[in-house]
């Protein structure tokens, strides 16, 4: 209780007593000091800690959210309905620390029995050679994990990861690609994509983030079935090494089917091996092979005559005599065709003299251009790592005779994808097309007039008789109207060092329907031979061609085309109203 | 006053000290709960993922395929042709006008003539 000062007090007591006073004071404000110091440190400290929390994104940090963002580490592809064509599912890698393990030798002898693979005196050896860590299995599935679980060895230990699965097996293997596991740790690791659309999209398949839709393509899981299945078939009837297939979209290049075969199961993961000679399975023929596809693309020949005004469908052309061009050997047809033919009819019948006597009125220079404003000498934009190729002719100077042989199919080295891309631009109405495997990817408002909507409409025409009366009929079927252009082209043989008659490699490019395209469809076989044919069992016409026949008659019905040009029954009036309706008939 | 002034800023403490301590509680079970969901949430999405891989492994073209081979008889699937496709006009419908219902034939009827053309010869 502070004393109360009262007036009577002496001055020398008031003097001792404000000392005192002051000398108190002075210490507690020091006191005072110190205290509010350590409180506006404590408040300082608060608000830093709330600052850090307001600027934070409110997830809560825990090692567990970590992990759950880790699990959905690679992104599912599907195709343009949704269905799944590569997805994850949970495994688990299983590693031992064998000085933890109990009984070293019964968890060998299990293991063994467990995983046939593992002998049982190599882990053994693994066991006592590395005491601290063995890594024994990249993957296994839950029913081998509670197997191993039931061994009781606190020594075997898991870690969780993903495994990529391709539900289909080796349908559409080559577009999908392959992926290996890498390591990280024992408990971590990651899926990394080494060839396919698994490799072209590997930074967008893993990244984290609310956007994670899956991967959809352009194919169409039931179409690619059937391609497949077919083309499959066909090659076994024909005895052929592979062949490949495509199936796109004339109008916005969206590729719904796309095979090469012999193909592989991606589930297998089987490594690329040269000297047991599997390479082969891994090549991607649609996009990776480059080929001398012969008269498939005179087409082209017959495009630049009448697209430059020099020719109509109609006009005559001499083939009774061979095409010599200074000292290189005459280019000749197989058979005697006429004396003068029209350039329809030297395509529907496949003239070779034909051919290099229309590109002989123009100069070598001109058809270069021509070639390349239809995209052969550039990539073709396809999203695959392997679609990374051009057409080839050789560095040679573009002379006259080279120019001819490159009307007739030789010379230059095509692409089944490059060839179905140029197919659907001169057919779609003369729009180029660019190949693409995704989904309404790209804007289709600027597009590249190539030839003019006439000279389509001409080589549509042209193509729609070779199916009806040149090399091309057995591609006639009931439902649709098709068009197309047959190619057998000889292989050079290195060692005979000239063509072998014997292994052709055989192509049929077609279209449907024919008076309004939708669909091209590319199949190439390579040395396919008919062996129910006498004469001629190699060409085109005898084997691409009805395989081509069997594939739109399946493909076209799941494709919702419908069908027009039925011979006999009630359909009739359904195809004359269907083309009359559309205004079909005016185009001709 | 002082003493009033002192005796309201203890209630308060105490108040806010209460008030914290339950906060921090209540936000521990929050998180522990979180944890606990997440982690159902993880269950459940893999558990989910396993089952439509599976699920799409059974549905793949291959074994659909021999699917309808193996039950042809009691299925008899046909692969989807051109004559599917009909104009609507085409379709007799029963009780429409213009129609004869006596010559009225059942898809059915269709499918199994088709099916013994093929299969006799």
């Amino acid at each position: 209780m502070p004393r109360q000062i009262s007036p009577n007090d002496s001055r020398g007591q008031m003097t001792v007593y404000f000392k005192e006073e002051n000398r108190l004071r002075d210490k507690s404000s020091f006191r005072l000091l110190l205290l509010s110091g350590f409180f506006a440190s404590c408040f300082f400290l608060i608000v830093i800690k709330l600052t850090i929390i307001a600027g934070s994104d409110g997830t809560v940090n825990s090692g567990y959210n970590k992990k759950i963002s880790e699990y959905e580490s690679r992104q599912d592809i599907v195709d343009r309905n949704g269905n799944i064509l590569a997805t994850n599912i949970p495994v688990y890698s299983l590693y031992a620390h064998p000085e933890k393990l109990l009984d070293p030798e019964f968890a060998a002898k299990n293991l063994s029995l467990i995983f046939p693979d593992h002998d049982e005196n190599k882990l053994l050896k693994l066991f006592r050679e590395h005491p601290k860590f063995v890594f024994l299995k990249k993957s296994i599935t839950n029913n081998e994990k509670t197997q191993v679980l039931e061994l009781g060895e606190p020594g075997l230990r898991f870690g969780e990861r993903e495994l990529r699965i391709y539900p289909n097996g080796s349908l559409l293997s080559h577009v999908l690609g392959r992926t290996k596991i890498k390591e990280i740790s024992t408990t971590e690791s990651s899926i990394e994509g080494i060839s396919g659309l698994e490799k072209m999209f590997n930074n967008q398949l893993i990244k984290k983030g609310l956007d994670r839709d899956p991967l959809k393509l352009s194919i169409d899981l039931a179409t690619q079935s059937v391609l497949e299945d077919i083309l499959s078939d066909g090659i076994n009837f024909f005895n052929a090494k592979g062949g490949s297939g495509i199936i796109m979209d004339v109008n916005n290049g969206e590729v719904l089917a796309m095979v090469s075969l012999p193909n592989f199961d991606p589930n297998l993961r089987v490594k690329l091996n040269y000297s047991s000679g599997n390479n082969d399975m891994f090549l991607n023929k649609a996009v990776q092979g480059t080929y001398e596809l012969g008269s498939v693309l005179k087409i082209f020949t017959a495009a630049m005559a009448i697209e430059m005004g020099t020719f109509s469908p109609h006009t005559l052309v001499d083939v009774s005599q061979p095409v010599k061009i200074g000292k290189t050997n005459p280019i000749k047809d197989k058979s005697w065709i006429g004396d003068k033919i029209s350039l329809k009819e030297v395509i529907v019948k496949s003239s070779n003299v034909g051919s290099a006597r229309i590109i002989s009125s123009f100069e070598p220079e001109e058809q270069k251009k021509f070639l390349e404003s239809f995209g052969f000498f550039e990539e073709t934009g396809l999203e695959l790592p392997e679609a990374n190729i051009r057409s080839s002719v050789g560095s040679d100077p573009w002379t006259r005779y080279k120019a001819a042989m490159i009307a007739i199919g030789h010379g230059i080295r095509v692409s089944p994808l490059h060839l179905a891309a140029a197919y659907a631009t001169s057919i779609n109405g003369g729009l180029k097309v660019t190949p693409t495997i995704l989904r309404s990817s790209k804007n289709n408002n600027n597009r590249v007039r190539i030839i003019s909507h006439s000279t389509s409409i001409k080589l549509r025409e042209i193509m729609g008789e070779v199916v009806n009366s040149g090399t091309g009929k057995n591609a006639k079927i009931d439902g649709y109207s098709l068009g197309g252009k047959t190619g057998t082209a000889e292989k050079y043989d290195k060692k005979l060092n000239k063509f072998n008659y014997k292994k052709n490699y055989a192509s049929f490019a077609s279209f449907f329907p024919l008076h309004d395209p939708k669909y091209v469809v590319v199949i190439c076989l390579d040395e396919a031979s008919n062996s129910y044919k006498k004469t001629n069992k190699r060409i085109a016409g005898n084997t691409a061609v009805p395989l081509t026949a069997e594939i739109i008659s399946r493909v076209a019905p799941i494709l919702g085309v419908k069908p027009e040009m039925i011979d006999s029954g009630s359909l009739y009036d359904f195809r004359v109203d269907f083309i009359s309706d559309k205004g079909r008939l005016s185009e001709n | 006053m002082r003493l009033t002034f002192l005796f309201i800023s203890f209630l308060s403490l105490m108040t806010v000290s209460v008030w914290a301590y339950n906060v921090n509680y209540k936000a521990r079970s929050v998180i522990k709960s979180v944890k606990t969901l997440s982690s159902e949430i993880q269950n459940k999405e893999a558990r989910i993922k396993l089952l439509k891989a599976e699920w799409t492994y059974l549905n793949r073209p291959e074994r659909l395929n021999r699917l309808v081979t193996v039950h042809f008889p009691e299925l008899r699937l046909l692969a989807l042709s051109y004559e599917n496709y009909l104009l609507f006009e085409d379709i007799l419908l029963a009780g429409k006008k213009g129609t004869d219902n006596s010559t009225f034939e059942p898809a059915s009827n269709k499918q199994d003539k088709l099916l013994n053309e093929m299969v006799e010869p």
